[in-house]
This record gives structure tokens, sequence and C-alpha cells, in this order.
């Protein structure tokens, strides 16, 4: 019985794995943008709302943490609207079963105690040097800037034609650094080393 | 020929039946349900883990909103066609992505609500699977698998069909079993049944069973017919001895009867004549010595008579010479031959008796029965009152000769009139010849004889005699018609 059922379970993953990781392409839909309602505001409220449903899909390791009551801290360098809901999102939601702690952070700020960094735009001058601070620790980099996906940030999201918020996962990042990221997560990313550097 | 019931073949096809059927059966339905109920628990594992599969790649896609994705994960279940459809509700219960498989016919599968808890329920021969689509601890909605359970419905035909030409063929080959059975065993039993019921009927010893088998049954018939050769030897022995008895009879009687009658003219010649003896002592002594001579010749000869009559009764030869006698008369012709010995026993005799009773009967035979049951009653009543009976019945003369001696049990009454029968023992002289021959001259004459006893009380015993023509009768009525004198 055993053996009939884990067949039936290799089956799936192999016809899922089949499909490709990083070629895949998913078209990520918000219908409420693409009606246009909302403006502005309601594409940060959403891409505020993917920052915390990354964090469901990626595990940090046990060291990340200092103790089983720190906090999970969400940092954010340079100026950007969606740090507004990070805020709100901080106050009201849990995340890894832990209170979350948003840091406003200057670009030369130290980003250790940082699990997950959301760069602005305006921070383009300073990306390699944030970047390189980041590097070696279990920091998800998350940004939402044409080309910074390219440069080695983690997770940048994107607005397509229709005006869908999207998302690019660099599959180096991902495994360069000592996270864990999910595979549904990876297929549903679109490849970032197809953009162009800027 | 009576039938054996119930039969041996029935208990043998019920046993076989009970012994080979209700172990198979139940064997059979232990397998059979423990199989059906791990397929059962088979389905529903692996439909629970497919649904569990699903799920966790369809997170992602219903986490951050990407229905292809959804409905791509879906798909994997294409590959099953147990797999009937399949649906992803999202967080607020709406339906986010569907699967169905091309062709299914049937109204669309119920809607779940999203945040139901997880289970599965087997009911109208589906299964159902709800389970909850989450990561990270966080609920994002729920997918709901409808599945078939064909395989187990047609399993479960599959066993019920087993059994039903299972059941068949044990039924068929029972039967087979106790026909072969019933020609070892029940036909023989009833052919030897049948050869002990031809000789009950026949009494023909000479009849053998058949069965040549070495079993039980062989040994049965071979003791059986040992036994009946035994039987046959014995009875051939039995008649080869009472052949030679009657032979020794008849001729022993014939041959002391010549001898007798010649002693008894000399001892009636001696009385006759005998020489003239002047002392009257002598002469009185010389009489009475006559006279014990001549009544020992005629009791001695009495008993060569009955010898003689037995000896003709066994070898058939017992001819009547029948004339018109009046069965008043010689009772009283008898009576009067008894009178010295009723006078000597001082037995009082009393008489019941028509005018006449004429029949066509052999007078010598008739005053033979009458004088043996006369002197059966003085013999053995003891001194007590003896009574003659005659009546006339009809077309019969009834004679009845009771006397209140000591009477005849039960069980004396039935073998009284067989040869050198005697109720009572040594006591009382003779052959126990009287009575069998009294019989057997009543049934030659076509009447019967009866005895009637309390024992110590006495005994009467009745003969009916038909009395023949019918002339007589007329004569005997107009005979009973005459004024008494």
């Amino acid at each position: 019985m055993r053996g009939r059922a884990g067949k039936i379970a290799r089956r799936v993953r192999r016809a899922v794995a089949s499909v490709g990781l990083v070629v895949a392409v998913v078209v990520v839909v918000t219908p409420a943008i693409a009606r246009g309602g909302g403006g502005d505001q309601l594409e940060y409220r959403v891409k505020a709302e993917f920052v915390e449903r990354f964090t469901r899909f990626i595990e940090w390791p046990p060291t990340a943490f200092a103790g089983p009551d720190s906090p999970f801290v969400l940092c954010v360098i340079g100026r950007t609207p969606v740090a507004n809901f990070l805020e709100a999102l901080a106050q009201s939601r849990r995340i890894k079963d832990r209170r979350v702690e948003l840091r406003r952070l200057q670009p030369n700020a130290d980003l250790s105690g940082c699990h997950l960094v959301f760069i602005a735009s305006d921070e383009r001058p300073w990306l390699k040097q944030i970047l390189s601070r980041a590097a070696g620790h279990p920091i998800v980099t998350v940004a939402d800037s044409e080309g910074f996906g390219r440069a080695g940030v983690l997770i940048n999201l994107v607005v397509d034609d229709q005006g869908r918020v999207r998302f690019e996962i660099s599959p180096a990042g991902a495994h360069q650094s000592a996270l864990t990221l999910n595979a549904q997560l990876l297929r549903l990313s679109q490849a970032s080393s197809t953009e162009d550097v800027p | 020929m009576r039938r054996p019931h119930p039969s041996i073949r029935g208990k043998l096809i019920a046993l076989t039946l009970l012994a080979i059927l209700a172990p198979i059966s139940c064997v059979l339905f232990i397998v059979g349900s423990n199989e059906i109920r791990d397929i059962r628990s088979d389905m529903v594992t692996s439909s629970v883990l497919i649904t569990s599969v699903v799920a966790e790649y369809a997170a992602a896609a219903l986490a951050f909103d990407s229905r292809p994705a959804a409905e791509e994960a879906l798909q994997v279940l294409a590959a099953n066609p147990r797999f009937l459809d399949a649906t992803i509700y999202d967080r607020a219960g709406r339906r986010f992505a569907a699967f169905r498989r091309p062709g299914r016919t049937g109204p669309d599968p119920p809607a779940v609500l999203a945040d139901a808890e997880p289970r599965s329920t087997l009911e109208g021969g589906r299964i159902t699977v709800v389970y909850p689509i989450a990561q990270g601890g966080e609920r994002f909605g729920t997918m709901v698998l409808h599945g078939a359970m064909a395989p187990v419905t047609s399993r479960v035909h599959a066993y019920v069909w087993g059994l039903w030409w299972l059941t068949l063929g044990i039924i068929a080959a029972s039967l087979t079993l106790a026909w072969a059975l019933e020609r070892m065993v029940s036909r023989r039993l009833l052919r030897l049944a049948d050869v002990a019921r031809q000789i009950a009927r026949g009494a023909d010893y000479s009849v053998r069973a058949s069965d040549r088998g070495h079993d039980e049954i062989g040994l049965l018939a071979e003791a059986f017919n040992n036994m009946l050769a035994e039987i046959d030897h014995r009875q051939t022995e039995a008649r080869e001895a009472i052949r030679m008895r009657d032979e020794f009879l008849s001729v022993a009687s014939h041959e002391l009867k010549t001898p007798l009658t010649s002693l008894k003219l000399r001892v009636q010649g001696l009385i006759e004549h005998s020489p003239t003896v002047e002392d009257p002592t002598e002469a009185a002594r010389m009489d009475k010595s006559f006279e014990l001579a001549e009544r020992q010749v005629r009791r001695l000869e009495k008993l060569v008579n009955n010898l003689l009559d037995v000896s003709r009764i066994a070898i058939g030869r017992f001819p009547l010479q029948r004339e018109e006698v009046d069965l008043v008369g010689l009772v009283h012709n008898v009576i009067g031959q008894f009178s010295a010995e009723i006078a000597r026993l001082d037995v009082e005799v009393g008489l019941d008796l028509p005018e006449h009773a004429l029949g066509l009967w052999d007078p010598m035979r008739l005053e033979q029965v009458v004088v043996n049951l006369l002197s059966n009653a003085l013999k053995y009543g003891a001194g007590s009152p003896v009574e003659i009976v005659v009546r006339i019945d009809g077309g019969n003369a009834l004679l009845i000769v009771r006397d209140r001696g000591i009477g005849i049990s039960p069980a004396d009454q039935a073998r009284i009139f067989e040869r050198f029968e005697r109720a009572v023992s040594l006591n009382y002289g003779g052959l126990g010849l009287g009575l069998h021959i009294t019989r057997e001259i009543v049934l030659a004459h076509g009447g019967t004889i009866r005895v009637e006893s309390v024992p110590g009380e006495g005994a009467a015993f009745i003969v009916e005699l038909p009395r023949g023509i019918e002339a007589s009768e007329q004569m005997g009525e107009a005979w009973t018609q005459q004024p008494q004198p």
C-alpha cells in the first residue's frame, strides 16, 4: 500500500519538476490592479502583501534568530511607499510565529540583524555596497525596480503591461545564501537572468 | 420397498456441504472483506496523498494569485482515471481553479466551505477528500477532490461471483461424493436389508447376500451369510431330527401294537375261560389279578393308540370316518365309561345338555375328544365338580368341559395344545399327547378349540364344531323341538 502511494507521489513530483523551475514564466495576476482601481496605493499594498507571503515560502536557518522570542526583523532602505504598508503589516501580523519589527535604515547601515531587506529604487547608487553587506548573511533582499534582480537582489517585484504585480527570483542568489526557497515559489518566478542590466 | 428417511445419501450430502462450504465461505468472507477493506483504505490513503501533494504545489499559486499555475498543478490528476474532479477554493471560499475529467457526466460536485476541516469520506461509491492549502502556517484555501470507488465495487463483484461459482462447484462435488459414497455404503446396506426381508417373508435360508466387498459392509454381509448358513444347517438338522423322531414314533407304536393286541386277546380269553377254583379266597385273588391285568393292558393300549395317532398326525395321515353322530349320546356314553372312576374320585359331574346334538362327525375321534377333555378335567380338577355343557349354535355344536381345579397360567395356555406339552409337571402321568390329539381331531373336523382359565380357579375347554350337512341341521332342529320327556 505504501509502495503504491509512494509511486503516485513520485509521479506527481516528476510531472511538476519536468515543467522546469527557472524557465517557467508565470503571470501573477492581481485583478484589482488590472482594473486600475485605487491607483498606486493598491500596487504598494499588494507589494507589501507579497513581501509578507514570500516569508511563508522561505526558510531561514535557526542561527538567523538570536533566541526563540527574538523578532522577525523587516528592514527598509531608502524611501518607498511600500514601507508604510510594511509598517502596518508589522503591527498586525506574525511571521514565522514571531512578532515583526520594522527598521528603516540608512544605505550604509549594518544589515546583520535583518532577515529581509526591502531596497527602494532610489538606492540604485549604493546597491552594490548594500548587497555586499548582505552577502554571507541569511538575508532575503527584495526590491521593486528594473534591473535590480540582475544586479543581485534575490526577489524583484515588477509590474507587467497589464498592471499585474509579478516577481523574479535570482536562482544564483537563492543557491548562494543559507536560505531555503520553496520550489513552487521558484516556479512562479520570472527568470531574472533574462533582464538587462540598466 | 420402504425407503429410509432421512437417507444416508441425504445425510452425506448435507454433511459434505456443511463440512466444505462452511469453512471455505468463512475463509473467503474473511479474506474478501479484509481485501476489500485494504483496497478501500489503500484508495483513501492514495487519494489523500495525491490531494496533499497537489495542495502543496497549489499553495504558491494561490498565495500569489496565479490561476494558470493552480490549474497546471491540478492537471496531475488527469493521469489517473479514478480521480473525477478537483476544485481549489481561495481563502474567501471562491472557486479559484478546477479540474474536471473530460467526458465526466453527472452534476457538479457540491461546493465545500473553504475553511472546511481536512477529511476523507466514502459515500455512494465515491470518495471525497477535503484538504487545506496552507504554507508556513498560513491557510490560503482548500482543495476538494472526488474519486470513483469503481475498483472496490468491481473487486466486490468479483468476490461475489467467485463465491457463487465456488458454491456451485462444491454442491456438484458433494453430490458426486455423496453418489459415490451411496454406491459404496447406502445401496449395499439396502441390498442387505432386502435379503433379510426376503428371508423373513419366505423362511428360505438358502438365499445369500451378494456383497463381495472387503470393507465393513462386506464383513457384515459375510457375517450375515455365515449366520444364514448356520441357521440353514441347524434347520436341516432339526428337520432331520424331527423326521427321525416321527419315524421312530411310527415304527415303535406299530411294533408295540402287535404284541399288545395279542396280549389283550389272551387276557380277555383268560378272563372268559378262567379255570374253576374251589377255594373262594383263591378265586377272589385270581379275579382281582385278571381285572388288574386287563386294566393295565387297556391303559397300555390307550398310550400306544395315542402314540400311533400322533405319528399319524405328524405324517399327515389322519383320515376321518364321518357319519351322523349325536354328541349328547356320545357324552352320556363316555360318562358311562368313566362311571367307576367318577365314583372312585367322588367327583360331582354336572350336565347341561340338550336333547340331541347331531352332526356329521367321526364318532371314534369325537369320543376321543370327549374322553380326553373329561379325563383331563378329572385329572387336574383335584376332586372339584366338573361340568359338561353342549349347545347348538346355528350350524355349530358347542362342547364345554369345565373344572374348578388348579387352572392354567396364560403362558401355559399357549402351548398345552402342542405335542408332549403339559401345563403341570410330572406329578401327573401321561405323555402330554391328549390335548394335541384333541386339537388335531377338532381341526380335522374344521372346528376350533380354546381354553379359558384363571390360575387357581379352574379351566374351561371350549370346542366348536361345524355340524356338517344341512340335512343334519334340520334334523337337529326337529329333535330339539320335541317335547321333553
